[in-house]
């Protein structure tokens, strides 16, 4: 893992404490390439540049225009004619002297068609501009080699942006309101004792109202039962009375703040602990039992977490106990208990993870990782993204439709867009392009959409000819403003799938600037 | 650039946006306040958009921290200006376009009303609650059109204001900063954060203004216990003159570490159930050498400590590191005169953490790192660069309906962390101005107060300047002006007279219960009439019982909008709500409401607010506010 300095410390000091060293030690592993450096593509990689990732490449041949002048804040007017890879990647290296930036002056469409293999050093590649055919080749290509792919375009005030990855892991999905995971209503045994070890009775008042509530609850919980057939509260009335059963316990409910924490918290107490849904999936993951010494430490852990859930029925102990009303000594014992029973789960799971390492020959995982892994048990994620080609050869014409259907839908502009990649792939030009030809490229531009909707099976009047009108108007225009925003998106998705941190779009996102609205479909 | 050039240059806007629209882009004049991180998105934008005339004003300079996402700056710029630094480097790719640079504070007279005026648009890229309320009251009564922005992380906002026709910056109720009491600072203090408070305030008393309402330790009091008054109960520490007679580390050391916490172990009540404080002996910790790994671990000892900021000192190497931090410092303030503590000067950091973590040590509270503590310190709230970039995009897209007169199809925008559903943005049509908001509708307000305890400067300052925002309020009352703020236009004698005056409880300065209060500012063209309430129930400031939730309630307004309501129950325009969002900006206070002095049987009524910096720090976003990430998650769901 890189060190980062004690500048760069305090230079990435507002996001590092977003994404943490090791996030950064991510980025700066990573290596990036862009196919055309076009305003939308400059800015996506500005954005990447600052925060600091390894290297970037940007392949392009096109020479610097007037119009780049108007809408590429990375190029200058002394650099009219010159090669707008070199110039882009020129400024842009400007922005961070830390990260290693490269041009190739070359027609990316020639690069996939002749030289594929450039791109298998590249941890992602986003592509800007790229007509349909040698897009799928570049998509294929990536996908088998487990290389991420970004397609982002602005056309107009229109954004399209889409992300594929074969196998997403993130460990780290961060939650904005991530449970505490307290056990109220399954104790372990150790907390059990301890609640149980407490007489209330006996305290004094400042004593009484200082018994950190997952105590009192644990205690009343066994309260309850022991009147109750040994069930805990289940039904709305239920929980409403041992709600009131509760607040009588108090001595003073009004001063007792630890009595309010445990209404409070009421409700999540009474949750059991369950195994997340998108957990349970990675666990029912063929991958998880058809390990090799080839496997992902990602699929070792999960199948160790597997055999641990089996056994247990519950996921391992996170440890942390949040503030709450309690006097010190109390709350350190408290604290303590957790994060033993913590510990305790953790070195099960390791066993696990070395017995599965033994049996399958495969080398030792970092015990900080299995550690990651283990607190953030709850919140595991795994993607698996659609292929450009399959999006193609099996389309979600279902999901096409229904979004088509309603009103002020985003999904028309996703038709339109395909439309106006294959308009291109016809004629070699976008739509509207040339002033002259806006009324004839209108019906051609209308029949190539009317065509693709057959194809997909849908009703051709879901997308109104105002939209084709739009779009041919719009002369394949890139607006600075929009470029700049798709930017802002798109590198913010491509900093989730580095830094393997919260949970990326999946897998399509459109945004209409005209009145600042997006959507984003599996598609 | 001749006609051909520029029209080419254009070509794409002239298409999408139509000549006529672009003409208007191109005559407009624009106010951009704030070049830090959406500032610099912001101009870069404008002028990529077309926009001409542009004004930019920003009181900050640049700080290395600002390099990872402000793209406009370089090293080399570090310490310059943002403003105009911001305007050389968009100048240098565009140079036909005119950048007005200012550096200076929005808040002051040099930009009121007149100011204000010339623009068509003003469009906010601020940080703090005090300057974006102040220009929300400045455009409203000038009635210029304002774009109102922030980040925080991954999170972000974008809405539009228009006198009469949207709801104002104030229309919905803000948090209020997060309070400790002075007790709990002083004596009793039982998570980090209370020694990191601690920690700033010893800062201010050492090495800051000399300022009688730091009550954080009299240096030179030697008192531990008894009553002066009875000489034969006292007890002294006669070490103090000893250690002082050392040298100036010694002696803030013994002090401290030592004296301050013997007279609070001898407090039996305060300990009975909870071990007491250990006073610490400098010498016997020096010459305990490294006792690393000592006593006490962070409280989320999960991450792998790789950075050096990020490593947990142990006690003796913070004993070391304070002591430095008392050379360098005491050797600076020599120097320079007194100083603000500041998060991004290496040394005031390493001394607030270094001092935080000794006094966290002796009484039993978890350690923390530099990083952690230079979060809690300095109210860090993350910022990167993506996020910047959607929201200057989505207020441009706002500016080019405004300056087209398109008020109507203006939106409010919230941009979020994970896409949920079919989210990453969530627009909504603006509100209504909210017929009870004091600012933006006519309206008089009432202070439920007591007349008899509270001060004039209390008045002033806490209630008229902090909770309503004032920048400089004139009091008037019928025809008489009881109190002008500000220094320019007052002889010395017109100022010893107001502090005078400031002394005197309300009720004896005609502030007494009925009387109609009139408050203006000229700089915010902002007046409000208050009509005050006395009220005995009201408690005296800072005399509220220990409960958190009482600690503010020595005054109440009636008629401003107070943050209450339950989440659910919100309209959507108030759930994801701008003023929710941006509601702990003025990251730097922290403000203290004494309770209880040490001594549990005198009641003190100071208010401190240990405000490091009251200058406009380089945050270009409100906080990342739980709170408000929750309420936005929960509208996105």
């Amino acid at each position: 893992m890189s060190q980062t300095t004690g500048t760069d410390t305090e230079k990435y000091d507002r996001q590092l404490r977003l994404w943490g060293e090791e996030g950064q030690a991510r980025l700066e592993k990573s290596s990036i390439c862009l196919l055309n450096g076009t305003a939308t593509g400059a800015e996506t990689l500005k954005n990447l540049v600052l925060p600091g990732i390894g290297a970037f490449t940007i392949v392009d041949n096109q020479k610097v225009a007037e119009s780049d002048l108007g809408n590429n804040f990375f190029v200058e007017r002394q650099s009219l004619g010159q090669n707008r890879s070199k110039v882009v990647c020129e400024l842009l290296r400007e922005l961070n002297d830390r990260v290693k930036g490269s041009s190739v002056e070359e027609d990316p469409i020639h690069l996939i068609n002749t030289n594929i293999s450039f791109f298998k050093d590249f941890n992602l590649v986003i592509a800007n501009r790229i007509p349909e055919e040698p897009l799928l080749t570049l998509s294929q290509y990536l996908y088998e080699n487990n290389i991420a792919l970004v397609v982002v375009n602005s056309y107009g005030f229109i954004g399209y942006l889409r992300l594929s990855v074969p196998e997403h892991q993130v460990i780290e999905s961060k939650p904005d309101t991530p449970m505490d995971d307290l056990r109220i209503s399954e104790p372990f045994k150790e907390l059990e004792d301890y609640a149980n070890s407490i007489n209330l009775e006996s305290l004094n008042s400042q004593q009484h109202s200082h018994i950190a509530y997952v105590l009192l609850l644990i205690k009343f919980f066994n309260a309850w039962k022991s009147t109750h057939g040994g069930k805990l509260p289940e039904t709305r009335p239920e929980k409403e009375e041992f709600k009131k059963f509760f607040i009588s316990k108090s001595r003073n409910y009004k001063d007792e703040l630890n009595f309010n924490e445990g209404v409070t918290n009421l409700l999540k107490a009474f949750q059991p602990s369950r195994v997340p849904s998108d957990v349970d999936q990675i666990l029912k993951d063929p991958k998880t039992s058809e390990l090799t010494e080839n496997s992902d430490d990602f699929w070792v852990l999960a199948a160790a977490l597997k055999s641990f859930v089996e056994e247990h029925k519950k996921l391992p102990l996170h440890g942390n106990v949040p503030d709450m009303t309690a006097d010190t000594l109390g709350f350190i014992k408290l604290q303590n208990i957790y994060q033993d029973k913590a510990n305790e789960d953790l070195s099960d799971l390791t066993g696990r993870v070395e017995s599965i390492l033994s049996k399958i020959g495969k080398d030792t995982i970092p015990q900080e990782y299995i550690k990651k892994f283990c607190k953030n048990a709850r919140f595991l994620h795994l993607a698996r993204y659609r292929s450009l080609n399959e999006e193609r050869t099996q389309p979600r014409t279902q999901v096409i439709t229904g979004e088509l259907e309603q009103p002020d839908n985003l999904m028309v502009f996703y038709i339109v867009l395909r439309a106006v990649d294959k308009f291109f792939t016809l004629y070699n030009r976008y739509p509207g392009f040339n002033d002259e030809d806006i009324d004839s490229d209108q019906s051609l531009l209308k029949n190539i959409v009317n065509q693709l909707l057959s194809e997909l099976q849908i009703p051709t009047d879901l997308v109104k000819d105002d939209y084709v009108n739009e779009f041919t108007r719009y002369g394949a225009s890139e607006l600075h403003n929009i470029a700049s925003l798709m930017g802002g998106i798109t590198s913010q998705e491509i900093i989730k799938l580095i830094t393997h941190q919260y949970i990326p779009l999946n897998n399509t996102y459109i945004f209409n600037g005209i009145n600042s609205t997006g959507a984003n479909w599996k598609l | 650039m001749n006609i051909d050039q520029e029209n080419e240059r254009n070509q794409s806007y002239i298409e999408t946006l139509g000549k006529e629209l672009f003409e208007k882009i191109q005559n407009s004049k624009v106010l951009v306040v704030g070049a830090g991180g959406i500032g610099c998105e912001l101009l870069k934008n404008l002028v990529l958009s077309g926009f001409k005339n542009i004004e930019i004003i920003d009181l900050d300079t640049i700080d290395l921290s600002n390099l990872n996402r402000q793209f406009l700056f370089r090293k080399q710029h570090i310490g310059m200006s943002k403003a105009k630094i911001a305007r050389e480097t968009v100048l240098k790719y565009n140079p036909n376009v005119n950048i007005i640079a200012h550096h200076g504070d929005i808040k002051t007279t040099d930009f009121g009303p007149q100011f204000f005026k010339r623009f068509d648009l003003v469009m906010n890229a601020l940080d703090n609650l005090s300057a974006r309320r102040h220009v929300n009251r400045v455009c409203l009564s000038v009635d210029v059109p304002l774009i109102e922005s922030g980040t925080a992380g991954y999170l972000g906002q974008v809405t539009v204001i228009k006198k009469g026709e949207t709801e104002c910056f104030e229309c919905q109720p803000t948090a209020t900063p997060k309070e400790y009491a002075v007790c709990t600072i002083r004596s009793n203090p039982s998570a980090p954060i209370h020694c990191i408070v601690w920690a700033k305030m010893l800062f201010g008393r050492l090495f800051g203004v000399a300022d009688e309402s730091n009550a954080v330790t009299d240096m030179d009091d030697n008192l531990v216990q008894g009553d002066p008054e009875k000489p034969e109960t006292v007890v002294r520490d006669t070490q103090l003159a000893t250690e002082k007679a050392k040298g100036y580390k010694q002696w803030v050391f013994h002090k401290i570490f030592y004296t301050d916490i013997d007279k609070l172990s001898r407090m039996k009540e305060m300990w009975k159930d909870k071990s007491p404080p250990k006073p610490l002996l400098l010498d016997s910790q020096l010459n305990n050498g490294d006792n690393s790994n000592n006593t006490t671990t962070t409280t989320n000892g999960e991450s792998n400590h790789q950075l050096k900021d990020q490593k947990l000192w142990s006690l003796h190497e913070n004993i070391t590191m304070f002591l430095e931090c008392l050379d360098r410092l005491k050797e600076r303030n020599e120097k320079d005169g007194s100083l603000t503590w500041d998060k991004d000067d290496e040394w005031s950091m390493n001394f607030v953490t270094a001092a935080s973590n000794i006094r966290s040590s002796i009484f039993g509270i978890p350690m923390k790192s530099k990083f952690d503590v230079k979060s809690m310190a300095g109210n860090i709230i993350p910022a990167i660069a993506t996020t910047n970039a959607v929201i200057g995009g989505l207020i441009v897209m706002e500016a080019i309906k405004v300056i087209d007169g398109r008020l109507k199809q203006c939106n409010s925008t919230y941009l979020f962390k994970l896409p949920s559903r079919k989210r990453l943005l969530l627009t909504s049509t603006l509100d209504k101005p909210n017929p009870n908001c004091y600012v933006c509708s006519p309206q008089n307000i009432s202070l439920k107060v007591n007349t008899q305890k509270t001060t004039v400067l209390q008045l002033v300052n806490d209630i008229l300047k902090k909770n309503l925002s004032f920048s400089q309020p004139i009091l008037t009352v019928g025809n008489d002006i009881l109190y002008e703020g500000g220094d320019e236009d007052l002889s010395t004698e017109e100022i010893e007279m107001r502090k005078n005056n400031e002394k005197k409880v309300m009720a004896d300065y005609r502030l007494s219960d009925q009387v109609l209060l009139k408050v203006e500012d000229y700089i915010q063209d902002f007046q409000v009439s208050i009509l005050i309430c006395h009220s005995d129930e009201m408690k005296e400031q800072g005399s509220g019982s220990i409960k958190k939730e009482e600690e503010d309630k020595w005054f109440q307004i009636i008629g401003k909008a107070e943050p209450s309501a339950p989440v659910q129950t919100q309209p959507v325009q108030s759930i994801a709500n701008p003023s929710a969002t941006s509601t702990i900006m003025d990251t730097d206070d922290i403000e203290i409401v004494e309770q209880i002095s040490t001594d549990a049987s005198t009641y003190s009524k100071t208010t401190t607010s240990v405000s490091a910096s009251k200058k406009r720090k380089e945050m270009d976003q409100p906080s990342e506010d739980i709170e408000v990430s929750k309420k936005l998650k929960q509208h996105n769901e």
